[in-house]
């Protein structure tokens, strides 16, 4: 039986238990890595990331920086850090430009495009590439890609993510719904074409 | 909520949304977007976890581990178990009892503390003053007059004496014979006194000076200053001036009266 997160974080906080320390790092690292990498792109830098993100959660944990307050989910509290690590490499690289969270319902310029695609089971499922869908993933708008690696990578809440993103929840749940839609479109468009030009776009 | 935004909520469990079955199957347009939502979640759902490298990790659990070490965890101490004895009300009356007199001896002994330079200074004063006492400046032994009686006028022999005893003597002024006086007891004194109160006078400047302080010598020279004048009944400035000489043989001799070519020049101021 699996301890929740909670009694793990109160083990560490309170008796220094790191076999509880090392349990949450486990059970999490897939949901914190997959977003970190989803975000960069790069696996080396994604493992930088994820250092650091845990390292500022040592640290905040046991007070010596910042604070942490059992109120939110300790995985939606880690995912802030790693949000922030994110963004600030991203803007260090000048990849990340902030958008306006006035209540934009998550529309941008992919909403024009027709909805005209044919059913993409079978080109997936012929394709067998999953770094495919990858590729498709990171032609999505920042901010639907961001909402849609939160909410599958690191299996957040919608309320959760509109937390964190500093947004209303319909603004999220819009984003997801244009991040999905416009994948579907991309996917669809992009079968038209050779698979090594998609690769260089 | 937009019924669009519900087929989110629905297809990914995130939280009840309510009716939204029963109006897909009702609404065309709603039920083709929930199957569009819904093909590619699910091949989202397909794609594979990725990890962070074993290196990462084991760095991380490193840096847990010597953090750890550094962190002193509090550890509560365990409650006393109370005593199955309660307390009785005497023991709670000793008790009171003994902390106050534990306070009652503090507050003594900071009390002795504060007043012990005080009382040492007047062991010191005393101890100066008291061969003077026991040696009064010009007053014979026998016709010292106590101070409870010096509110009766003394009898005619002891104003003589006393007379002769403040006289000027051999021309010697009062602050020079009381100094001459002094130094005359001084071995006397010194024989008297102890090491310790002899090397505290040694100390003292001016030991003679504290003969003035002797109110009781002081009242009784006055006093008997005023009896002097007021037996003098020839002296007031309209009285007929009369020659010293003359006075002597008139008055059978006052103590003290002289004529001024027998005085003595050598006056000390």
């Amino acid at each position: 039986m699996q301890l929740p997160d909670e009694q793990l974080v109160a083990a560490y906080l309170d008796h220094g238990d790191q076999r509880a320390f090392r349990t949450l790092v486990e059970r999490h690292q897939e949901r914190i890595f997959g977003y970190l990498l989803g975000m960069v792109r790069d696996r080396e830098t994604a493992n930088d990331l994820f250092q650091e993100t845990f390292l500022r959660v040592i640290a905040a944990m046991q007070r010596q920086r910042g604070s942490y307050t059992m109120q939110d989910r300790w995985l939606a509290w880690v995912m802030r850090i790693a949000r922030n690590a994110a963004l600030d490499h991203l803007r260090s690289q000048k990849k990340w430009v902030d958008v306006s969270v006035e209540d934009d319902d998550g529309a941008s310029f992919w909403d024009l495009l027709p909805d005209d695609a044919p059913a993409i089971d079978e080109e997936l499922h012929r394709l067998e590439r999953m770094d495919w869908l990858e590729e498709c993933i990171q032609r999505l708008p920042p901010e639907q890609r961001e909402v849609l690696l939160l909410r599958h990578e690191a299996e957040l809440t919608f309320r959760e993510i509109a937390g964190l993103t500093n947004c209303s929840i319909n603004t999220a749940l819009g984003r997801m719904r244009y991040a999905l839609l416009n994948l579907r479109r991309i996917i669809a468009s992009s079968k038209k074409k050779p698979l090594a030009e998609i690769a260089e776009a | 909520m937009d019924n669009r935004l519900n087929i989110l909520r629905h297809l990914y469990r995130d939280e009840d949304s309510g009716q939204l079955s029963s109006l897909i199957e009702e609404d065309d347009a709603l039920r083709r977007e929930y199957q569009a939502l819904s093909e590619i979640k699910y091949h989202l759902d397909q794609r594979p976890r990725q990890r962070p490298d074993p290196l990462v990790l084991d760095a991380i659990f490193a840096a847990v581990a010597e953090t750890d070490r550094s962190r002193v965890v509090r550890k509560d101490r365990p409650a006393k178990r109370p005593s199955g004895r309660p307390r009785t009300r005497t023991a709670r009356l000793v008790s009171a009892m003994l902390a106050l007199v534990v306070a009652m001896g503090i507050g003594l002994g900071y009390f002795l503390r504060v007043e012990a330079p005080v009382s040492s200074n007047l062991v010191s004063s005393t101890t100066v003053a008291e061969p003077e006492a026991a040696a009064p400046l010009a007053v014979v032994p026998e016709q010292q007059t106590p101070v409870e009686d010096m509110a009766a006028p003394p009898s005619v022999s002891q104003e003589v004496a006393v007379t002769q005893s403040f006289a000027p003597d051999a021309g010697t002024p009062a602050p020079a014979r009381m100094r001459d006086a002094a130094v005359e007891r001084a071995p006397a004194l010194a024989e008297q006194r102890s090491p310790a109160s002899t090397a505290r006078e040694q100390r003292k400047p001016t030991p003679v000076a504290l003969e003035w302080d002797a109110s009781d010598e002081v009242r009784r020279l006055h006093q008997r200053i005023g009896l002097i004048e007021s037996r003098s009944t020839g002296t007031s400035w309209d009285a007929i001036p009369v020659r010293v000489d003359v006075l002597r043989q008139l008055d059978g001799g006052a103590a003290g009266v002289r004529p001024a070519t027998q005085m003595s020049t050598d006056w000390d101021f």
